[in-house]
């Protein structure tokens, strides 16, 4: 029979790479309603109120599917992860717990006015509710990104034996809370979230200007998200770079699977493309047999900060337990490319929108179209990379 | 600690591939559900009244009013 081990990991990663979806869909949301909402009560231009009503649904509807697929994952820690809940609980049940009583319970509450209240609350309470609403989604996921990034480099706390069993105890909550990945983590998923948003509202809007079906809603709403994407696709890359960097000093075992290197070795490259020369290399990357399209001395530059010469530690010399090096090495190169593939696009975007012609490029529009899933399905392959990479370990060690 | 030693110790491996199945059913009927409401929204939903282009301001036929 199925080992319960691989039967959970499994259970977990299907439900919450679903969930993912809809926090990702309602944080992205949430700059951009307050913006409409804004401009809806200064300017009271029609375009506006049609913008914030209608992306309102789709925020209200992202909220309740993912309040009810992320309710599971809460459970999943009891009924599957029991002894990781038991060992670790008195610091990992703090966050959840007040992100839902904090959180979730400030979203559910103001989002009531800011869906059916606009006739019926001043507009300064209605734009309240809008920030609120918007802090709401963005606080969910501070607290429960700190709960993970405790996971991944794990601070402020001792481990004591109760009966026989090694149990995880807070002593310094401001050390366990901020610990060194939270804010690399948070601004990349904030981000990242910005961005998809941006591109799913793009791509539809872009949808409807290729087929001549065009209103100045959906021209309004392909401005908007351009601009955003035109911000958040570049910074991601600058931003990703350093958080890469982070990784190589405080998970050298994951950033090794990231770039499939077994050997210890000194000048290491960057690289950028990577091609399996063989069928055995997509199930089993190996840096020394891949064909490389490479930045020379690069990822000893930026794992060191600075120094050509410095040395990548290999998985052959941290453990005899690796992580899925397939899987995160590839997840890796996709991600990064399809980041690459959104800064593309957002200069492409940019580029006909100052020449005035923005809506009558066609392949422009087709391409943003065709991309319109593509940011959500990058934030997945960027959480593959986080929590395969890490494994064997729940709790680095 | 390894992701091996965090599984509850009682769990075997036919109810974890149960709720396994059991998730992976709701999950996609949830999912699907979701994607065919957020299309019919932007089919059907967003205002489709069409931009007026400069001297085309009178066409019949092409305003679907659609607000509420």
């Amino acid at each position: 029979m199925i080992d319960p081990v691989i039967a959970s990991r499994l259970q977990f990663a299907v439900t919450t790479i679903v969930h993912i979806i809809f926090p990702v869909m309602s944080m992205g949301l949430a700059p951009f309603l307050i913006y409409f909402t804004w401009k809806d009560i200064r300017t009271e231009e029609q375009v506006y109120r049609q913008l914030r009503e209608f992306w309102t649904k789709v925020f209200a509807i992202s909220f309740v599917v993912g309040t009810v697929t992320g309710i599971v994952l809460e459970f999943e820690f009891g009924t599957n992860f029991a002894a990781f809940s038991t060992a670790a609980g008195e610091l990992f049940g703090g966050p959840l717990a007040v992100e839902g009583m904090m959180a979730f319970m400030l979203e559910a509450t103001f989002l009531g006015i800011f869906v059916f209240g606009r006739e019926r609350v001043s507009d300064r309470l209605y734009m309240l509710s809008s920030v609120l609403v918007g802090l709401g989604t963005w606080l969910s996921a501070l607290w429960i990104l700190i709960a993970n990034s405790w996971m991944q480099t794990p601070r402020g706390f001792e481990t004591v034996m109760e009966s026989g069993q090694p149990v995880v105890m807070l002593v310094d909550p401001i050390a366990a809370y901020a610990n060194p990945r939270f804010p690399w983590m948070y601004v990349h998923m904030q981000n990242a979230a910005l961005l998809s948003v941006a591109l799913f509202m793009a791509g539809v809007a872009a949808y409807f200007v290729w087929m001549n079906r065009d209103t100045e809603f959906w021209r309004k709403t392909m401005k908007i998200a351009l601009a955003v994407l035109l911000i958040s696709a570049p910074f991601q890359a600058i931003h990703g770079d350093a958080y890469g960097r982070h990784v190589a000093e405080t998970q050298p075992q994951k950033f090794a699977a990231m770039e499939a290197q077994y050997d210890t070795d000194s000048s290491v490259g960057l690289k950028l493309l990577a091609f399996p020369t063989s069928l055995q290399d997509i199930t089993d990357p190996r840096a020394e047999n891949l064909f490389v399209i490479e930045l020379p001395f690069v990822a000893s530059i930026l794992a060191s900060g600075g120094d050509p010469g410095a040395s990548i530690t290999g998985l052959n010399d941290i453990s005899s337990e690796n992580p899925p090096v397939a899987i995160v090495f590839w997840a890796f190169r996709a991600m990064v490319g399809l980041g690459m593939w959104f800064i593309l696009l957002a200069f492409w975007g940019g580029v006909r929108w100052y020449q005035g012609r923005l809506f009558d490029d066609d392949r422009l529009a087709q391409a943003l179209a065709a991309s319109s899933l593509l940011g959500i399905f990058t934030v997945e392959l960027g959480w593959i990379v986080t929590e395969v990479g890490r494994q064997p370990w729940v709790i680095q060690g | 600690m390894k992701t091996s030693a965090g599984v509850s110790p009682s769990l075997t491996g036919t109810e974890a591939l149960i709720t396994l199945a059991g998730f992976v059913g709701v999950y996609a009927a949830l999912l699907g559900l979701y994607s065919y409401v957020v299309t019919r929204l932007i089919r059907e939903e967003a205002p489709t009244r069409p931009a007026t282009p400069a001297g085309d301001e009178h066409q019949p036929g092409a305003t679907i009013p659609n607000d509420d």
